[in-house]
């Protein structure tokens, strides 16, 4: 049954699936972008059959290999942005996978502007990360597994951004999966990082279910798995299905970018190698729910209802994990509750229909975000492998370069201009507000000011002020780290600074949102068909005004509890609050214990599931065993007259026969007679 | 069959499988002669036969598809296809058997066992007629029993031998009985004459004798309510021999099953809920059992039962979808590389079997492992290995048919099994490894790496799998 | 001799339904290949019948009337091996004892 929702949307949808003539060279550059995923790939299984043979220089052919995935990605990205690969973008088919009737599904490549902006964040972050993980890593014998590992991830997620079937999609957002398993749980024997990775696995796989169902659906209601011809097809059907669709993919992202409720893991995945925390959980493989929504943006444009679902929970679990990240003392905990923030930021502009800002958002915090927690590796190696910032303190001579670049990385997500996160994160609440989501606006500049002050906080805790007795304890032996992880850190620093201004200028018409226009535009317009010109001197301007205010008292409020330099702060007064009584302890204890998140899960699993398991089992063994064993006792007495006799196990197996046999003739005989 | 049909054309219509009898009697024949410290020769010898057949049967492939035999045997492209991949995991097994028997004094003769019980299934996969479904049961069941009682000193091995017995040859006496009442109802043994001759409204006697030869072919599948003896041959049976009989005979009773149930009379449409609720009573039942068990050659085994229940629903779909039969022979070449992967692992570690056993062997022998986990996650249907593509193939046929209820059991079966499939796979990465880890030698390694390889390469490039089998036509006569 | 097809075919099945009961009720490990063999004695009964009553059906009866008891014979043989091997590990033709191996 079809009549659809609105007669309008369909040719202006239709028209980014319609074929174009490919420019002259566009061949030549599509040509290489099954080289971008075989070179990783290859690296992955040289790595995996060799590396242990060549050990020590084991990073040498992953790295190479990267570097070169990088530079032909970079060819490939050129192109795509300059208009080289046409308006829309273009593909190549690489082989027929499953043919099966109306069910045919092929293995194609697609470059358009969208899987452009992701290919820089992957490929430049993930040949950073490799270059970093040499020096992180050297100490560990099993690098060359880490390495594999990495390449493995690489071909994943960008199999993911340029797969142009959701089903070539779905199975490399398995694969990536898979791979932040294995390296989540690189360190095995640490009993917490076996648990961690199965957690991850496990909680992704809730959001998988959804996102399979939502293929089906997409299989069922369309006939076709082409993501581009989905959305064609998409425009003519009812609301509801429409609706079903979205909220079934939405799940998958859900699982996939931690999002409330299925956020648990991301946390608990820190217990992974830090390089993998930069570029997995932070940079590229959590994204991967914000780009799913993006591309599937004509889907979700249509019900407007849904957004609003993915605005909520985007916002929530922004300000729910800004208050938790408040708190904690792990340094790499207080960064992921961070990621999760921000990630939660991503999904609220997603809701509004800001799709460009939440692309930039993407962009702009891989980078930052990135050098954070590579920051904090540095950090972590130079106090020698302590994670918790109440051990840390006055670090900012010791690691000057560590301290300098964690430091344009702090401004930049605070949203200081004219860093990366001033331009993304105002261009995202200035949205919310323009197209009337005044509540995600609210809680947006709430969630601004404590990102400014818990990420003050954490450099507060970790460089500034008085050493802590453990820092000074191994004073002497604190030195930075080599140039294999300052390098990267320098590199990483460069777009925090830059990056915004590069792609957020000019205000209202920005070059980003230039290039991403042929794949948001349709959208856009439905969304927001009246939409006011940028006003620098008016509202725009005020709503700029009020993002950086945020920014700037979040910041001064920490400064004075944590200093800065040389200066300890008020650091007594965070301690009186802490420990007084009433609503603040209340909240603080709330903050600190992660909102009870984790016994909330621990009784819905593992008690009341383990209950509910263990039902099943005992249901099994009494009653249905207990039944077969009942019934052969029957038998056996009848026959032998009183005599108790015990049946055997063999008997129990072949009454299990008889019986299936008599289930199997009545059930047949009652269809029959139908 | 065509009235033309000489003796001498019929003949070649049977070449893989007088290529397997006359090798089995030549294996026998070497194995009798050659003195002990060359019986291992005798697995060389065996090798040779099966890859001899094997390649016959591709030879044959473009052939016609047709009824040979005076109506008896079908010549089809499922049965071939059917016999390439029972051939193609005979090779396998002799492979993980090698090294398994090396010092056992006089092992010649398991090759002929296992030769002649991969003909049984071959022999099963192309009936057309009872008849021949009643030799053909008898040949591999035998065979099955002493391959299983192969270790005579074992304890464990002949209890399950036992028990396989047992069920065994109650299934057959079972379905014995319902060959009697279907020839006497049809007046006929062959499958198109069951499907000319058989009463629609055949009554209790109808329904009884359908039941029977369905409980004789689910034992032989390992579906329920004949399924029990899967688990106790899988964890006491020696490892290659375990790998055999969850596999091999399994192919022809499968595809004897399809044969069998397009033969039943179409207005008496009961067979297809039946078969559907007996496929989700297998996966689902299967699937429990697994989900505690700490034993991984019994969890192969249950494991085994529930992808059964998987392939019953392509099963179901037979003669209302054109997807069912490539399905069925899709979802059997997954499910035969996969288990034969999973068990080639237990053989290469010596049939250590215990789930701390495998704990941390990722460190030590990753190449190992990573065959445990293609095979698992093949199970898990993560694409894109085979297993997925089979999944997906029979979700689609059940949907297709209007059994949207199975595949949604199917589905939560699948969501199921990752626990207990990560309950295996993470210890087996994130386990602290106890000591070395001893393993069997090349050819056990080899095989075991083959059929790992083939999952990952038979799941990326399933186009050209999938196209052959949707080629390949089901014909009774 | 009576003249009825019926009257042989409940007799087949009374015969099959005490095999399978014995084969059901006994522990031991020879009668249960005795109550085996019964059932197919069963078998054969109603095969024969069907021949013998029915002309039609006369030639296929008699072949496979032949290969039942080819198959009888042969599963007893493989039958008593495995039962004698698994008495000399356990000594004991107790079914109900083998049970080393369980859910």
């Amino acid at each position: 049954m079809f009549h659809p929702l609105v007669p309008s949307v369909a040719p202006l949808l239709a028209a980014v699936t319609e074929a174009e003539p490919l420019p002259a060279g566009a061949a030549d550059i599509l040509n290489l972008v099954p080289l971008i995923l075989a070179l990783p790939l290859a690296g992955f299984v040289f790595t995996a059959f060799f590396g242990r043979r060549i050990g020590r220089f084991a990073f040498l052919v992953p790295l190479l290999l990267v570097v070169a995935s990088w530079a032909l990605a970079m060819v490939v990205v050129v192109a795509a942005l300059t208009g080289g690969l046409g308006e829309h973008g273009a593909g190549i088919t690489l082989w027929t996978w499953i043919p099966a009737g109306a069910f045919h599904v092929e293995v194609g490549l697609y470059v358009d502007q969208l899987t452009a902006c992701l290919l820089i964040v992957v490929t430049t972050i993930g040949m950073l990360v490799h270059l970093y993980s040499v020096g992180y890593m050297a100490h560990d014998p099993g690098r060359w597994r880490f390495f594999a590992y990495l390449n493995l991830f690489m071909f994943s997620m960008l199999l993911l951004v340029l797969g142009d079937s959701w089903l070539t999609v779905f199975a490399a957002w398995e694969l990536v999966g898979l791979s932040s398993y294995l390296l989540i749980g690189f360190w095995y024997p640490r009993r917490s990082a076996a648990l961690a990775a199965k957690k991850a696995f496990i909680v992704n796989r809730v959001g998988d279910v959804g996102f399979a169902l939502g293929i089906m659906l997409i299989w069922v209601s369309t006939g076709t798995l082409d993501i581009r011809a989905s959305f064609t097809a998409i425009a003519g059907l009812d609301t509801t299905t429409v609706a079903a669709i979205a909220l079934l993919v939405f799940c998958g992202a859900v699982g996939k970018s931690a999002q409330f409720p299925l956020h648990v893991w991301l946390p608990d995945a820190m217990e992974g190698p830090t390089p993998v925390s930069a570029l997995i959980h932070a940079a590229t493989m959590v994204n991967a729910g914000v780009y799913l929504v993006a591309r599937a943006n004509p889907i979700f444009s249509l019900v407007p209802g849904v957004m609003v679902v993915v605005a909520a929970i985007g916002i929530f679990t922004a300000i729910l994990a800004a208050s938790i990240a408040f708190t904690q003392t792990d340094i790499k905990r207080v960064l992921a509750y961070s990621t999760l923030s921000q990630l939660g930021y991503m999904f609220a502009a997603l809701g509004v229909g800001a799709y460009a800002a939440a692309i930039f958002h993407l962009m702009a915090h891989g980078f930052f975000k990135g050098l954070l927690f590579l920051g904090s590796g540095s950090v972590i190696h130079a106090v020698h492998e302590e994670q918790d910032m109440n051990n840390m303190g006055g670090l900012w001579r010791k690691i000057p370069v560590t301290h300098w670049t964690m430091f344009v990385g702090t401004l930049a997500i605070a949203g200081i201009p004219p860093l990366a996160g001033f331009f993304s994160k105002d261009e995202i609440l200035g949205e919310s507000f323009t197209f009337g989501f005044y509540w995600v606006w609210a809680i947006g500049v709430v969630v601004a000011v404590m990102t400014a002050f818990y990420m003050w906080r954490l450099m507060g805790k970790t460089f500034y002020g008085q050493p802590s007795e453990h820092a000074r304890g191994l004073w002497d032996r604190i030195h930075e780290s080599t140039w294999t992880m300052t390098l990267p850190l320098v590199l990483l620093a460069i777009p925090s600074i830059g990056l915004g201004a590069a792609l957020g200028l000019p205000f209202g018409s920005s070059t980003l949102s230039h290039w991403l226009e042929p794949v948001f535009g349709a959208s856009e317009t439905l969304l927001h068909p009246d939409r006011e010109p940028f006003a620098l001197f008016g509202i725009d301007g005020v709503l700029i005004l009020v993002s950086v205010t945020a920014a700037a008292v979040g910041l001064v409020a920490a400064l004075a509890l944590f200093g800065a330099f040389g200066r300890s702060g008020a650091r007594a007064r965070v301690a009186a609050i802490t420990a007084s009584s009433g609503l603040t302890r209340f909240l603080y204890r709330g903050s600190l214990n992660k909102w009870w998140f984790d016994d909330l899960n621990h009784l819905l699993f593992i008690v009341v599931g383990g209950r509910v398991a263990a039902g099943i089992w005992w249901f099994d063994r009494v009653i249905v065993d207990g039944t077969v064993n009942g019934v052969g006792r029957l038998t056996i007495d009848a026959g032998r007259g009183l005599r108790r006799i015990q049946t055997g196990r063999v008997q129990n197996y072949a009454l299990g026969i008889a019986i299936g046999l008599l289930v199997m003739a009545g059930s047949y005989l009652l269809i029959a007679a139908r | 069959m065509t009235g033309q049909a000489t003796m001498a054309t019929m003949v070649t219509d049977v070449l893989p499988e007088i290529v397997l009898v006359a090798g089995g009697v030549l294996v026998l024949l070497y194995a009798l002669l050659a003195p002990r410290r060359l019986q291992g020769g005798a697995a060389v010898v065996a090798m040779l036969v099966a890859v001899a057949a094997l390649t016959v049967a591709l030879a044959m492939l473009p052939g016609t598809e047709l009824v040979t035999f005076f109506g008896t045997y079908a010549r089809d492209r499922t049965a071939l296809w059917a016999k390439i991949i029972v051939l193609a995991a005979t090779v396998a097994v002799i492979g993980l058997s090698a090294p398994w028997f090396r010092r056992d004094p006089r092992h010649g003769e398991y090759y002929t066992l296992l030769l002649f019980s991969s003909l049984g299934a071959i022999l099963l996969a192309g009936a057309t007629d009872l008849k021949e479904l009643v030799v053909a049961m008898l040949l591999s069941s035998a065979t099955g029993f002493v391959l299983s009682a192969y270790h005579r000193r074992s304890s464990q091995a002949a209890e399950a031998a036992i028990k396989y017995y047992l069920i065994g040859a109650l299934a057959n006496s079972a379905m014995l009985f319902g060959v009697a009442l279907l020839f006497g109802l049809a007046g006929s043994t062959t499958l198109g004459g069951l499907a000319a001759g058989l009463p629609s409204d055949g009554g209790l006697a109808l329904v009884i004798g359908v039941g029977l030869v369905v409980v004789g072919l689910a034992f032989k599948i390992g579906a329920v309510p004949a399924h029990a003896w899967v688990p106790d041959v899988a964890q006491g049976a020696p490892a290659p021999v375990a790998a055999f009989v969850t596999t091999v005979p399994k192919v022809g009773g499968f595809i004897f099953l399809a044969r069998f149930v397009i033969a039943l009379p179409p207005d008496a449409a009961g067979w297809q809920p039946l078969v559907a609720v007996l496929a989700a009573a297998t996966m689902t039942l299967g699937n429990l059992a697994c989900l505690w068990q700490d034993d991984l050659r019994r969890l192969l085994g249950w494991s085994a039962v529930s992808q059964t229940g998987y392939g019953l629903m392509a099963v179901v779909a037979l003669g209302s979808s054109d997807l069912a039969v490539p399905a069925l022979l899709f979802f059997l070449l997954a499910y035969v590389l996969g288990n034969l992967a999973a068990f080639g692992v237990v053989v290469e570690l010596r049939g250590r079997t215990a789930l701390a056993d495998v704990a941390g062997i990722g460190e030590r022998r990753p190449a190992l492992t990573a065959a445990l986990a293609i095979s698992f996650l093949s199970f898990i249907g993560v694409p894109p290995l085979n297993g997925f593509v089979a999944k997906l193939l029979l979700f689609l046929v059940a949907i297709q048919v209007g059994y949207a209820w199975l595949a949604v059991a199917a589905a939560v079966n699948t969501v199921v099994s990752i626990f207990y499939y990560v309950r295996v796979l993470a210890p087996a990465y994130f386990g602290r490894p106890a000591g070395t880890v001893a393993v069997l030698g090349r050819p056990a390694a080899s095989a075991t790496f083959a059929a790992a390889a083939a999952v990952v390469v038979t799941g990326v490039a399933a186009e050209p799998f999938v196209a052959a089998f949707a080629a390949a036509g089901l014909v009774i006569r | 001799m009576s003249q009825s097809l019926d009257a042989y075919l409940v007799l087949s099945g009374i015969l099959f339904a005490i095999g399978t009961f014995g084969f059901l009720a006994r522990r031991n490990a020879i009668s249960m290949l005795m109550s085996i063999e019964l059932m197919l004695n069963g078998v054969n009964l109603a095969i024969v019948a069907f021949g013998a009553f029915l002309p039609a059906l006369n030639v296929d009866a008699s072949v496979i009337a032949l290969l039942v008891m080819a198959v009888a014979a042969a599963e007893a043989t493989v039958g008593l091996a495995i039962v004698m091997a698994i008495y000399r590990n356990r000594r004991t033709p107790l079914v109900d004892e083998y049970d080393a191996m369980r859910q």
